[in-house]
C-alpha cells in the first residue's frame, strides 16, 4: 500500500490518497418522499502528502472543502472514498494501539475559542481533563500543566479562571495548550487567528511557528490570509470545489501562481494605498457538470476546459497545478508520481 | 468651512451603565465628513468605533447612552431630534450596512417585500412603483435576474449577494451618507473585492459620503479619503489617507501598520504589539496606549497626551512630530 511513498525514502507523516467526502442534501419533505436528493462532493479526490516537520497552508474560499478536509485528517469525519494514511498505514488498518496513538497524535485547534472551550470549566480543569485522557498519572499533571502554560506563554495565575475571563488571544493559547497536552505530531489549526485583532494575530502565528521549530510539530494551517501563509508555511495547497488545484512552496504558488484561481485570490487581497484596479472575479455560478470546476469564472478558459477535468500535474519543480491552460494536453501523472514528487521536493 | 460638513461629531462620550455609574467606552471623539467624502474609521475590537456609529444614529444598545458631545447632520443637531425625525433619517438620508447581512434582513420575508417596505417608508409611491424601483436597485447592485430575485428569501442568497441586497436597501432612498460597519468582514476575499468595487461605484455615481468602519487597514487605505484611528475609546490619529499611512505620526498607528501581514512581507516571525488593549473600567492613567507603546516616556503614563497637528494630520501623542 505504501510503495509509492517508500520508493522515495521518506514516509510522510500523513498521506491523503484519493480522498472523497460526499454529503447528501435532502431538500424537503416532498423530495424525500420522491427519494430525490443531491450529493455534494465536499472533498473530491484529494491526494496530498504531509511530510514530517513542515507547516502546510491550506487556502481557499468558504465552501471549498478545506474544513471538511481538516475534519477528515483528524478523524472527525469518515471518508466516502480513499484513505487517510497515518505513518504509512491507512486508518482502517490501524491496530487498536496504533489507533490510540493516532487519536492523540493528531490534534485540532479551532477558530472559535468561545465554543471550543467548555465555558463552565476552569482552565485548570480543561487541561487536567486532556492530560487524564492522555494517561498522564495524577501526580505528574500539575508539573505538566506548568510546562504547557510555559510553552504557550500563559501566566499560571489564569489556571483558576473561566474561558470568558480571558481575552480571545489567551483563549486560543489555552486551545493550543490543550492540543499539546496529547503530545501530538500533527496539529491541524482551522483559522486559528481570524477572530483575533490584527495586533494580536502575530502572537499566535509566532507561537505556532515556534512550536514547529522547537518541537518539530507538523502543522496544517487553514487560513484565508494568504500573507500569513506566505510568511510561515513551507507548502501551500489551494483548494477549489473540493479539489486541490495548486500545490507547492509559497515562493512558487503565491509568487508565481500557475492556476488562474490562485491568481484571482491574490488579486483580491486588498493592497492599501496601492489601490490596484480591482480585478474582480465573476460571481460564483452553479456547479459544473463536466470539465474544470473553475471554468465558468476563469478568464483563460479553453474549449478543452469544458470537456476534460484537469488533473494536478507538475508545472515546475515541486510545483503542481490542475489547469489545462498552463499545462496543455499531456498524459496525467499517476497518483503515485504526484506523491513521490512532493515527498522528494521536501526531503 | 465647518458649514460644509455633512456630519460633524464633536467631543462625543458614550457610557455603559455599570452598577450605578457610567463607564465611558467612547471618550471624546471628533469626526467630520464632507459631502461625497469617504472617511475610514479604524480600530481594533473594543476601540469604540462601532459604538460611535451607533451613537450617531441614536441606535445604542440598552444600558448605553451618550453622556456628552454633539452630533450634527446637515446642520441639524441629532441629539435634539425627536424619534420621528430620527426615523426619517435612518434609512432615509443616512443608509446603513452591517457586517452580517443575514441578521440585518428579515429571514421570513422575500427581499422584494423588504425593499418595497423600505422604499415606501421614505417615499410616497405605490406598491407597484416600489417593486419596479426595487428591481432597478437590485440590478444597480449587480444582482443577476433582479425580477426573479425579488421573490427570493435571504437564506437563498450567498453572503455576497445578501450584502448587495443590504446596499440596495441602504441606497433605496438616495441617502447622502452611508454608514458601513465592517461590511466585508464576513465575506471571502474575492467577494470582498466585489463588494468594495460596488461601494466605490455607488459613491462615484451618486456622490454619497461614506463612513467606512473596519479593522482592516489595507481595505480602509484602499477606499478612504481621510482616516480616523481609534484606540480605547479615543481618536489617537486622524488625517488624509496618503499621509496617515505613508507617515503615521502616532506610535499606535505606526505599530499597527507594521502588524498587517503583507504578501511581500518576506518570511519569519510576524511583528506584533505586546500586551493587550486596556479593559473598560481599567484604563491606565495618561495615554491609553502607553503600556504597549515602544517609545513611551514617563509623562505618557501620567498625563493625557496633547493633540499635535502636522498640517491636516492630528496625533494625540507627546512624541508626535508637529
Amino acid at each position: 500500500m505504501t510503495t509509492a511513498v517508500t520508493m522515495t525514502g521518506a514516509t510522510p507523516l500523513m498521506l491523503l490518497r484519493d480522498l472523497r467526502k460526499t454529503y447528501r442534501l435532502r431538500r424537503g419533505v416532498l423530495d424525500r418522499l420522491r427519494s430525490r436528493s443531491r450529493d455534494v462532493n465536499a472533498v473530491d479526490n484529494v491526494t496530498l502528502a504531509i511530510p514530517r516537520g513542515i507547516i502546510l497552508g491550506l487556502v481557499g474560499e468558504s465552501g471549498c472543502g478545506k474544513s471538511t478536509l481538516a475534519r477528515l485528517m483528524v478523524g472527525l469525519a469518515q471518508p466516502t472514498g480513499g484513505d487517510v494514511v497515518w505513518n504509512g498505514t491507512a486508518l482502517p488498518a490501524l491496530s487498536a494501539q496504533e489507533r490510540r496513538e493516532f487519536r492523540a497524535g493528531v490534534q485540532m485547534v479551532f477558530q472559535d475559542t468561545h465554543s471550543s472551550l467548555n465555558p463552565r470549566k476552569r482552565i485548570r480543569a480543561t487541561l487536567t481533563e486532556a492530560l487524564a485522557a492522555h494517561g498522564v498519572p495524577r501526580s505528574e499533571r500539575a508539573a505538566r500543566i506548568a510546562g504547557l502554560l510555559d510553552q504557550v506563554g500563559i501566566d499560571p495565575q489564569f489556571l483558576g479562571r473561566f474561558p470568558h475571563e480571558l481575552s480571545g488571544g489567551q483563549r486560543q493559547r489555552i486551545g493550543i495548550a490543550r492540543a499539546l497536552a496529547m503530545e501530538p505530531s500533527l496539529l491541524v489549526a482551522d483559522e486559528p487567528v481570524s477572530s483575533l485583532d490584527v495586533s494580536l494575530q502575530g502572537q499566535i502565528i509566532n507561537l505556532l511557528r515556534e512550536l514547529n521549530a522547537t518541537l518539530g510539530l507538523t502543522i496544517v494551517l487553514i487560513s484565508h490570509d494568504l500573507a500569513v501563509v506566505a510568511r510561515i508555511c513551507d507548502q501551500v495547497a489551494v483548494m477549489y470545489g473540493g479539489q486541490v488545484v495548486e500545490h507547492g512552496s509559497p515562493d512558487k504558488v503565491l509568487s508565481a501562481p500557475s492556476h488562474p484561481y490562485t491568481q484571482a485570490l491574490l488579486d483580491a487581497v486588498p493592497r492599501g494605498l496601492a489601490r490596484r484596479a480591482r480585478a474582480v472575479l465573476p460571481v460564483e455560478s452553479g456547479p459544473t457538470e463536466t470539465g474544470c470546476r473553475f471554468r465558468p469564472r476563469c478568464v483563460h478558459a479553453l474549449s478543452v476546459c469544458a470537456e476534460q477535468e484537469p488533473s494536478l500535474r507538475a508545472v515546475g519543480s515541486g510545483h503542481l497545478a490542475a489547469c489545462h491552460w498552463r499545462q496543455p494536453a499531456e498524459s496525467a501523472a499517476t497518483t503515485n508520481d504526484r506523491v513521490g514528487q512532493l515527498t522528494e521536493s521536501n526531503s | 468651512m465647518s458649514d460644509q460638513d455633512l456630519l460633524r461629531v464633536e467631543g462625543l462620550h458614550v457610557g455603559f451603565r455599570a452598577g450605578d455609574q457610567m463607564r465611558d467606552v467612547v471618550r471624546g471623539v471628533d469626526l467630520r465628513i464632507k459631502p461625497g467624502e469617504v472617511v475610514g474609521l479604524v480600530g481594533e475590537s473594543g476601540s469604540g468605533k462601532s459604538i460611535t456609529a451607533l451613537a450617531v444614529m441614536r441606535l445604542l444598545p440598552p444600558g448605553a447612552a451618550i453622556t456628552s458631545g454633539r452630533v450634527t447632520f446637515r446642520g441639524q443637531d441629532l441629539m435634539e431630534a425627536n424619534n420621528a425625525e430620527m426615523n426619517r433619517l435612518r434609512g432615509g438620508a443616512i443608509g446603513m450596512i452591517f457586517q452580517d447581512p443575514l441578521t440585518a434582513l428579515n429571514p421570513a420575508l422575500p427581499i422584494g417585500r423588504q425593499l418595497g417596505d423600505a422604499i415606501r417608508a421614505h417615499q410616497p409611491v405605490s406598491w407597484r412603483q416600489a417593486q419596479t424601483r426595487a428591481e432597478e436597485l437590485l440590478a444597480l447592485v449587480g444582482i443577476p435576474f433582479p425580477k426573479e430575485r425579488l421573490r427570493a428569501y435571504p437564506h437563498e442568497l450567498s453572503g455576497g449577494m445578501r450584502q448587495r441586497v443590504m446596499i440596495a436597501l441602504a441606497v433605496s432612498s438616495n441617502p447622502s451618507l452611508l454608514i458601513a460597519d465592517e461590511p466585508t468582514t464576513a465575506l471571502d476575499v474575492t467577494v470582498q473585492a466585489q463588494v468594495m468595487e460596488l461601494i466605490d461605484r455607488i459613491r462615484d455615481e451618486f456622490g454619497i459620503a461614506v463612513l467606512f468602519i473596519s479593522h482592516n487597514l489595507e481595505l480602509v487605505a484602499e477606499i478612504a479619503d481621510r482616516v480616523t484611528v481609534m484606540y480605547a475609546g479615543r481618536v489617537v490619529e486622524s488625517g488624509g489617507v496618503e499621509t496617515l499611512f505613508a507617515s503615521p505620526n502616532h506610535p499606535y498607528t505606526r505599530q499597527l501598520i507594521r502588524c498587517v501581514p503583507r504578501l511581500d512581507g518576506g518570511r519569519g516571525a510576524m511583528p506584533t504589539i505586546p500586551g493587550l488593549p486596556p479593559r473598560v473600567g481599567a484604563l491606565p492613567m495618561g495615554c491609553p496606549f502607553a503600556p504597549r507603546c515602544e517609545v513611551a516616556e514617563a509623562r505618557c503614563s501620567a498625563e493625557d497626551p496633547p493633540m499635535r497637528w502636522r498640517g491636516e494630520q492630528m496625533a494625540a501623542c507627546f512624541l508626535a512630530a508637529s
